[in-house]
């Protein structure tokens, strides 16, 4: 009993310094569904918490007339993200704003909150991201036909290019138009992925080393937490601009 | 590596639907009107304050160059009535010359007159005088009485 207890407690102890450890995804609720697993884990745990701040920061802060700091920061993120859309996209991107807006929102604040001490990354599963890229995937595709209907096959037939040229372009165009997704949703998930796991290896050091010499990676910690916001932020940004640059080769086709 | 645990992955695409689905509403419903609004509200109370501000401006322009018309006005009128005042007085100063000049003139010609009177009447007196004078001179010198008419002829010959 005694050595059973004491090889869990090793376990763990191991588990913790485990840099890994972090992205493991535990079931707080089981639901199961016939054969289709939905249980309620941390993941949507942290899902939920992302929203909850998000609309916290969204609906706090007033709407006066004089703005305060908060919605300052409010109001900054959303011109920069109308003027985004709007610059790209025109008039027609209009109804595209709030899709990208709620992007940006909820990838920068999982981002963030990811970065608080025995939090959990949702972006860091590649699920995740990927669905979400998927999606954008989709819905610039939809939109595309849509918009085009089979003219949208010719964003893959560069124009002004003599035909022999097109025997080799348009197998790349194609390519790169499905690849979209993977590229999108990979580019988030390893960035949250090592800046996380770099971070919990530093941790180790500091525990490792202890009083004497764990200052060294404890300084080395506290600047990559301030690149991990930059990451986070600005990966947030990459992927509401890459949203943006596809909904726009669907609606204007200018390519 | 967790992130591969494909036991998870529905799961995890199930909630995310549901969590964004979520925040996407909030944020369509809730968020954005009221963000949107009150920047929309700022630019047009701004738009709505430079307007009053031009409409101020236009005004204090149109003052102003209402009194500028009336000062270049009233300093028309000024430099006309002083024109008008300088042209009387050089008339009348003008008037008042030419009636002192006539005058003088006629005095003048008065005084004139009354010279020539005088000289033609001491002129007669003196040849009449000048006549007998000769005619003394003559019946003394020749012993002959010259004719009154002899006496005039010559006097007048000297005289001219």
């Amino acid at each position: 009993m005694a050595t059973e207890a004491g090889a869990r407690a090793a376990g763990e102890a191991a588990a913790a310094l485990n840099p890994l450890e972090q992205f493991e995804i535990h079931r707080l609720l089981p639901i199961r569904i016939g054969n289709i697993d939905l249980s309620f884990t941390n993941s949507s745990l942290w899902m939920f918490i992302t929203i909850g701040v998000v609309a916290l920061f969204l609906l706090g802060g007033g709407a006066r007339l004089v703005p305060g700091r908060w919605q300052s920061a409010k109001e900054i993120i959303y011109e920069m993200m109308s003027s985004m859309t709007r610059d790209m996209l025109g008039e027609k991107g209009r109804p595209f704003f709030p899709f990208v807006f709620a992007l940006f929102m909820f990838i920068l604040t999982a981002n963030m909150l990811g970065l608080v001490p025995y939090s959990f990354t949702v972006t860091s599963h590649i699920i995740v991201t990927f669905a979400m890229a998927l999606f954008v995937f989709v819905l610039a595709t939809v939109v595309g036909f849509v918009k085009h209907g089979l003219g949208y096959l010719k964003l893959f037939s560069p124009s002004g290019v003599h035909w022999v040229m097109k025997i080799i372009l348009v197998p790349i165009e194609i390519i790169s138009y499905f690849t979209r997704p993977i590229s999108l949703s990979v580019r988030l998930f390893a960035n949250m992925m090592a800046g996380h796991t770099m971070l919990k290896v530093f941790a180790g050091f500091v525990i490792g080393l202890g009083l004497i010499g764990g200052w060294a990676p404890l300084a080395m910690m506290v600047a990559l937490t301030g690149l991990e916001v930059l990451v986070a932020a600005l990966q947030a940004y990459v992927f509401a601009m890459l949203t943006v640059i596809y909904l726009n080769d669907a609606i204007n086709m200018d390519h | 590596m967790p992130q591969l645990d494909a036991s998870t992955f529905l799961s995890q695409i199930f909630w995310l639907i549901v969590t964004f689905g979520i925040l996407y509403f909030v944020i369509v419903r809730k968020a954005l009107p009221s963000i949107g609004g009150a920047m929309e509200h700022r630019r047009s109370r701004i738009a709505d304050d430079l307007d009053e501000a031009e409409r101020l401006k236009a005004s204090a322009e149109k003052t102003l160059a209402e009194y500028e018309s009336t000062l270049a006005e009233s300093r028309a009128r000024a430099q006309k009535t002083v024109h008008e005042k300088k042209a009387a007085i050089a008339a009348e100063l003008d008037e008042a010359r030419m009636r002192i000049e006539t005058e003088l003139a006629a005095k003048i010609a008065r005084a004139e007159a009354e010279v020539r009177a005088s000289k033609e009447k001491a002129l007669k007196e003196l040849s009449g005088t000048i006549g007998d004078l000769t005619g003394e001179i003559v019946t003394r010198i020749s012993g002959e009485k010259a004719t009154e008419a002899e006496l005039k002829k010559a006097v007048e010959k000297v005289l001219g």
